[in-house]
Parts: structure tokens; C-alpha cells; sequence
């Protein structure tokens, strides 16, 4: 049976059966077309810096955020994100990040935060997510705010 | 009908004619600069691997052994295309082998030097010295009977998904080539340059080495250099570039 395993509620690490993760993952999902902002609890200051540190898997390798004028070379991989918070809600934003698989099992989107169905992983991120979950919650914060300038 | 044909002619005419399967060498991919140090033989920082290379080519690693130009010769004629040749199947240990693991078996063979790193000097210098002779030389990797197994395991290598970024060879290197990746254009990945100098690394280093780093970046475990998975991987690359110009020794970013 494929376990997803999630860190959440702080350090409790939880293994649910595969299914009832996407499930949950998908209530997540439609839960924000009910109340697209109810995901807020990220710091955004926070959240950019993460996203500007290579040491974290940064969004910048793949895509590109116009406000960050400073930035040599982002990638042109991914969509760019410069607006990407007048098209995805937080819950939208925050599927995507954590495992954007569920949504596209083809996507090259790494999984930012779940341990599910990973092969030969380095010894040193083993049962490590990419982002914790304070960071998850930032960076969705952040990107969340990436609006156009009306 | 007939013009149901032409309307979908006119559709698919420009998509074939814009499809560039071509097999294309990193040095297609990379910055001016870079390709002016490789093209240079004296700027070329390779060469000077080349140079320790000649050293080791004639002399004997210990009192009792043999030196490579003691039965060889001289190597620019002795291995012209023989690194283009190289991984295949080895009919005394019934196992695929490449340059590098030859010359470490010969060195154990002829000069009683066992034990030796896989990119140690000799054998890296070797190589390049070896590779050399192969410049210019079209790869041509015909895949035997014997050779097909571990072309299959290389393939499936090459296209698993792996590490903590979830990604495989050819998610970068075939369906997001020419695209940028922070600072880099995404190349074809072929191997027809090494070994290479590497300015990252600032030193030589080989397709193992290579393949170490890239597997570190996707947060993977890493085989260890000289491992059969790497050697399987190596054919698989070598008959990908099959078509392709032996530039060894290259220069990459």
C-alpha cells in the first residue's frame, strides 16, 4: 500500500494510506473554492527570503517573479509567478507546492512537502521534506501576495 | 478529401519542419568564452591532463611493471578510436567495461598496482590522453547482442525519476533542452567531450563524476564511480550521441 507521509501539527509525523491522502489533499482543494483565503498563517517576508535561498530547492531555479529586479537568471522552466496570486488561491497554491503530482503525476515539479512514492533519495534527505511546514506556509504566503500593480 | 489532406498538411507541415531531433554536443550550449577555451589546445586547461598523461603513458608505475608505450607504442597511432569504442563488452569477465576500468585492469595487469581510485591521476590523465587520439572521430556505438542488456538497464537509468526533486536524466536533458535553468541553458547531456575540465569543479573530471554531481543535485544517492549502473549508464549515453564528434578533452561551465 503507498503511504503518504505527512509532518504537520507542529512535530507529529503522520502515515496515512496513499488514497486518504489525496483525499485530504483534494479537500484542501475544494475547500478553497468555498473560501479561497482561509490558508493564512505564513509569514510573506519570510516566505520571500526562503524563496531566494538556493539551499532550499529555490523557486528561482525554474521560474521567474518580475518584482525581484535584483535577481540575475531565474529560470524559465515553470510558469512565471509574477501574477501567479491573481490566479491560484492560497489552497491552490499551497497544492501545488506541497505535491504538485497529485494534481499532474507527470509534472517535474518537485514535491515540496511529501515523502510519497520518492526513489533512491539521499542518505542525507531521507524522510525529509523539502520545506518544513512553517516554510510551506510562508512561501505560499508570499507567492499568494504576487498581484498585479492595479 | 483532398482538401481535408491539404488543410491537415498545412497544420502539421510547420511543426515537422521546426523539429530538430539532431543529436547536439554541450559545446553547442555554451557561453562564447567557454567554447574559446576548449577550442584553444593551448589554453585548453585539459591539456595539461593530457601533458601527466603522456608521462604516465611512458613510464612504468613501479620497478617491476610495464610501461603502456612498452607494448603499445606510440599512442597517437596505437589509440586512434579506440576510446569511441568504449563502454563494450568485456569477453574475459563477461561484463561491460569502460576506459577507465581498462586501464585500471591493465595497470593491475602489467604493473601489479591494485587498489586504484577510479579518478585517480594516472588513470584520469590516461584517459584523456587516450581520448585525445579520438578528436574529431564520429561516435558510432553499435549495440551488440551483448552489449543490449546493459544499454536497457542504462536506459532505464537514465529515465527513472529520482531524489528528493523527483527528477531523471531526461526530464532535463531531452524535454527541457535549450530552456534556461537559473543561468544555464538545460544541454543534451552527451558525453562526447570528457573527460573534462570543468570550471565549477576547477579541476578535470569524468563522466562519473558527472553523473555523482548531478545526482547530488537532484538530492539522490549517488553509485559510486566506476559502479556497473555507471557503466550501463555511460553506453546508454554513448550510443544516445551516437552521430555526434569526440571533443575530448572539453571544457564545460
Amino acid at each position: 500500500m503507498q503511504i503518504l507521509r505527512m509532518k504537520c501539527l507542529g512535530d507529529i509525523q503522520i502515515q496515512i494510506p496513499y488514497g486518504v491522502g489525496l483525499l485530504t489533499v483534494f479537500f484542501i482543494f475544494f475547500a478553497g473554492f468555498l473560501n479561497a483565503e482561509n490558508v493564512n498563517f505564513g509569514d510573506s517576508a519570510r516566505g520571500e527570503r526562503i524563496i531566494k535561498d538556493m539551499r532550499k530547492a529555490s523557486c528561482l531555479i525554474c521560474h521567474k517573479i518580475s518584482s525581484f529586479i535584483n535577481e540575475k537568471d531565474m529560470g524559465e522552466i515553470g510558469p512565471d509567478l509574477s501574477n501567479i496570486g491573481d490566479r491560484l488561491s492560497k489552497n491552490d497554491l499551497m497544492l501545488r507546492i506541497m505535491d504538485a503530482r497529485l494534481l499532474n503525476p507527470d509534472t517535474i515539479m518537485p514535491p515540496y512537502f511529501s515523502l510519497s512514492n520518492l526513489n533512491a533519495v539521499g542518505q542525507e534527505f531521507v524522510n525529509k521534506t523539502i520545506y518544513t511546514e512553517q516554510e510551506l506556509k510562508d512561501v505560499t504566503e508570499f507567492l499568494s501576495g504576487l498581484k498585479e500593480q492595479k | 478529401m483532398k482538401n481535408i489532406f491539404i488543410f491537415v498538411m498545412f497544420c502539421v507541415y510547420p511543426s515537422l519542419a521546426c523539429s530538430d531531433d539532431s543529436v547536439k554536443s554541450g559545446y553547442q550550449f555554451m557561453e562564447l568564452e567557454t567554447r574559446l577555451l576548449q577550442d584553444d589546445d593551448f589554453l585548453n586547461p585539459g591539456f595539461f591532463l593530457v601533458e601527466v598523461g603522456e608521462k604516465y603513458w611512458n613510464s612504468k608505475l613501479n620497478n617491476d611493471g610495464q610501461a603502456c608505450a612498452e607494448c603499445h607504442g606510440n599512442v597517437t597511432t596505437s589509440m586512434k578510436g579506440v576510446s569511441i569504442e568504449y563502454p563494450r563488452y568485456d569477453t574475459q569477465s563477461k561484463n561491460l567495461i569502460n576506459l577507465q576500468g581498462k586501464i585500471i585492469s591493465e595497470f593491475t595487469k602489467y604493473n601489479n598496482v591494485s587498489g586504484l581510485y577510479y579518478d585517480s591521476e594516472p588513470i584520469l590523465a590516461l584517459t584523456a590522453l587516450i581520448s585525445l587520439q579520438s578528436r574529431g572521430m564520429e561516435i558510432n556505438t553499435v549495440l551488440s547482442e551483448e552489449l543490449e542488456p546493459f544499454w536497457v538497464s542504462g536506459k532505464k537509468l537514465y529515465e527513472t525519476r529520482r531524489g528528493q526533486l523527483n527528477l531523471s536524466c531526461s526530464d532535463c536533458h531531452v524535454d527541457l533542452v535549450g530552456q534556461r535553468l537559473r543561468g544555464d541553458l538545460i544541454s543534451q547531456g552527451h558525453i562526447n567531450a570528457f573527460p573534462i575540465y570543468r570550471l565549477l569543479w576547477g579541476e578535470p573530471g569524468s563522466t562519473h563524476r558527472m553523473f555523482e554531481w548531478c545526482m547530488n543535485a537532484v538530492r539522490s544517492e549517488p553509485y559510486s564511480r566506476g559502479s556497473t549502473e555507471y557503466v550501463e549508464l555511460e553506453l546508454y549515453l554513448m550510443h544516445r550521441g551516437n552521430g555526434m564528434i569526440s571533443e575530448s578533452p572539453g571544457v564545460r561551465r
